[in-house]
């Protein structure tokens, strides 16, 4: 086996649950979230030297996951079949107000439009600076500001959540 | 809520969400395969565990067994008794044996009367006999039975199992090995059988790599 092939496969056991919550979360579902991991390992695999070359690999896996999603969400086949599932589990809990709260914004941020949501999750999941999202969507760190600041406040001002939360006076 | 409660509850919502999704080993060998394959193999795994296909799976399965139990009640089991041994697809199918290797150009584990080939090398399909379809699961499993394996899985390439008609093809990968194959089964009598239609074609494109549609490889391509 190739040295390559060894440093392809070694990669994917250590971070594919990683990249994949990261997929998951961008998709809004488990399916969705495995296919664009698999798109995005399959599209680099035959380039993998490239990405070995890189100072971080990873961050270079996580960028081409990422444009590729967003590039893909610009498409209509895929406003049309989006769907946001909220996970099952959350149904038996359903009747607390936290979990509730985070229903809502989960499917706050499916309605988020692609980049802005990607925006979101590097900031809040990966835990991303300024900086290394504004490399991963290719714009300056004042446009990811402004993104997740527009993000922010249209998830908070959305429908759902604006009811159910409101009127709880919790807002 | 104030603007830093509601980021720190975004932050919250997504690592529960996100721990729900660990990779496990069967997903991470799919990833490696497909990426192994390449592109032009396809991009999505077929038959992916998705909760929405239990209702159905299950649906169908109910239908398939009330179909094969009106069918035998309905056929007349005197008429069975008159017929004489040997004639037709009279003799009994057998279960896949256990241990058999089985491969694209290998012999197939269990051999039963099915169609053979033309003078010329080309099968010529029979009429298969009506009959209600396997399930993915249940193709699968009979594969992995006749192997004698349980590493054995669907190809990533869409279309890897197909069923119509009473004949069906499973285009499965030995995931120890890599190695591709693809076998076919005919329903015959109520009972699903490994045929030799894939065999009788030689490994001339259906071996590792380009993958033609499966109904049509019962073909030979044709």
């Amino acid at each position: 086996m190739a040295a390559a092939e060894v440093g392809f496969e070694q990669f994917v056991r250590e971070h594919a649950s990683r990249l994949l919550q990261a997929a998951v979360l961008l998709t809004g579902n488990r399916d969705r979230g495995e296919e664009l991991l698999q798109d995005t390992l399959t599209h680099l695999y035959p380039r993998w030297g490239m990405v070995t070359a890189a100072d971080s690999p990873i961050a270079y896996v996580r960028r081409t996951l990422m444009n590729r999603y967003v590039s893909s969400s610009r498409s209509p086949r895929h406003r049309d079949t989006l769907t946001w599932d909220v996970p099952e589990r959350w149904d038996r809990h359903d009747l607390s107000e936290e979990v509730a709260l985070r229903r809502d914004i989960w499917q706050a941020l499916g309605r988020l439009p692609g980049r802005p949501r990607a925006a979101v999750i590097l900031r809040f999941f990966d835990d991303q600076t300024d900086e290394e999202i504004a490399a991963v969507l290719g714009c300056r760190a004042a446009s990811v500001r402004s993104i997740i600041s527009r993000a922010m406040a249209s998830m908070r001002n959305d429908d759902s959540m604006h009811d159910t939360h409101n009127k709880a006076g919790s807002w | 809520m104030n603007p830093d409660r509601f980021a720190t509850e975004v932050r919250d919502t997504l690592r529960e969400v996100a721990s729900d999704s660990q990779a496990s080993t069967d997903v991470i060998d799919r990833l490696i395969i497909s990426a192994h394959a390449g592109p032009g193999h396809g991009h999505v795994v077929l038959l992916r565990r998705r909760r929405t296909w239990i209702a159905p799976m299950l649906a169908a399965a109910a239908v398939a067994v009330v179909a094969l139990v009106a069918t035998s009640i309905a056929s007349n089991p005197a008429a069975h008794r008159r017929t004489p041994a040997g004639a037709g697809l009279s003799a009994s199918p057998t279960a896949p044996a256990s241990g058999s290797g089985l491969s694209t150009t290998s012999a197939k584990p269990t051999h039963v009367a099915v169609p053979v080939s033309t003078p010329t090398g080309t099968p010529t399909p029979t009429t298969p006999q009506p009959a209600a379809c396997l399930t993915p699961a249940a193709a699968l499993a009979l594969v992995q039975e006749a192997n004698n394996a349980t590493e054995i899985q669907f190809q990533t390439q869409p279309g890897a199992y197909a069923c119509q008609g009473g004949w069906a093809v499973v285009n499965y990968i030995t995931t120890s090995t890599r190695n591709h194959s693809t076998v076919d089964l005919q329903a015959v009598n109520g009972t699903w059988v490994f045929g030799d239609r894939i065999a009788a074609c030689g490994s001339s494109g259906y071996g590792s790599g380009a993958m033609p549609l499966p109904l049509q490889s019962l073909g030979c391509g044709n």
